[in-house]
């Protein structure tokens, strides 16, 4: 089974994507792992830091330790690409798909609901 | 800082008093003066697990995964399109004369260049 096929970045464990996956779509997952792992610290910093009734260099401290975090724990950096063919360009969100390999497998009749224009 | 400003005509002030009264039926923070608490970055609903799960999950097994499972006469009944595909087209390469060329039987030629003149 696939479970705990690990890949390393930056000294940090990554999970893999299942299926066929590129070394974009596994930078992408990284970052999306990360920054799920951090969430809740990163909002607690940036209430900290947009409190305006609390002392100043407490927030100035929460601002600093933001900005000190890694880019990957940054839910901004993420991308949505393709979870097929990991293209970044033309993904409908709604399928995750490229609008190539959504076309290819739409004709393939296999995304339930997708029919053929015709009127 | 007064909890209702004081320097309200007697209408607005009771409105101020509603919404104040409405704010604790409710749960809301009652925040008159419009002071930014930074309340709204821990309202915000968590979307890691949303986001952090966009790719095909690694945990749903295969076919393979599956096929350890069964005793060893019938897994071989446990074939993807793609294993049926590459079968097809090796036996028609083989067909072709195109297969893997025959291994060479008897010990490994000596190499020349040991060879003494």
């Amino acid at each position: 089974m696939a479970i705990g096929n690990l890949a390393n970045r930056f000294g940090i464990p990554v999970l893999i994507p299942g299926g066929r996956f590129n070394a974009r779509m596994l930078r992408d997952h990284f970052k999306r792992q990360q920054s799920a792992e951090h969430e809740v610290t990163v909002n607690a910093l940036r209430y900290i830091s947009r409190n305006t009734t609390l002392p100043p260099r407490a927030r100035i401290e929460a601002q600093l330790q933001m900005a000190a975090m890694p880019n990957y724990t940054k839910i901004m950096s993420t991308k949505n690409r393709c979870t097929l063919s990991g293209r970044g360009r033309a993904v409908f969100r709604a399928f995750r798909l490229n609008r190539f390999t959504f076309r290819q497998l739409a004709r393939a009749g296999k995304l339930s609901g997708v029919i053929r224009a015709m009127w | 800082m007064p909890v209702v400003p004081n320097t309200l005509t007697p209408a607005a002030l009771r409105l101020a008093q509603l919404i104040k009264l409405s704010c604790g039926v409710f749960n809301e923070v009652y925040n008159p003066t419009q002071i930014r608490t930074g309340a709204k970055y821990l309202k915000r609903k968590l979307k890691g697990h949303v986001t952090g799960s966009y790719y095909t999950p690694n945990s749903f097994p295969s076919v393979y995964d599956l096929k350890k499972h069964f005793p060893k006469e019938i897994q071989h009944r446990f074939i993807t399109n793609e294993d049926k595909y590459k079968l097809h087209m090796t036996l028609a390469r083989k067909r072709r004369g195109k297969g893997k060329p025959k291994k060479k039987d008897g010990p490994p030629p000596e190499d020349p260049k040991s060879k003494k003149k």
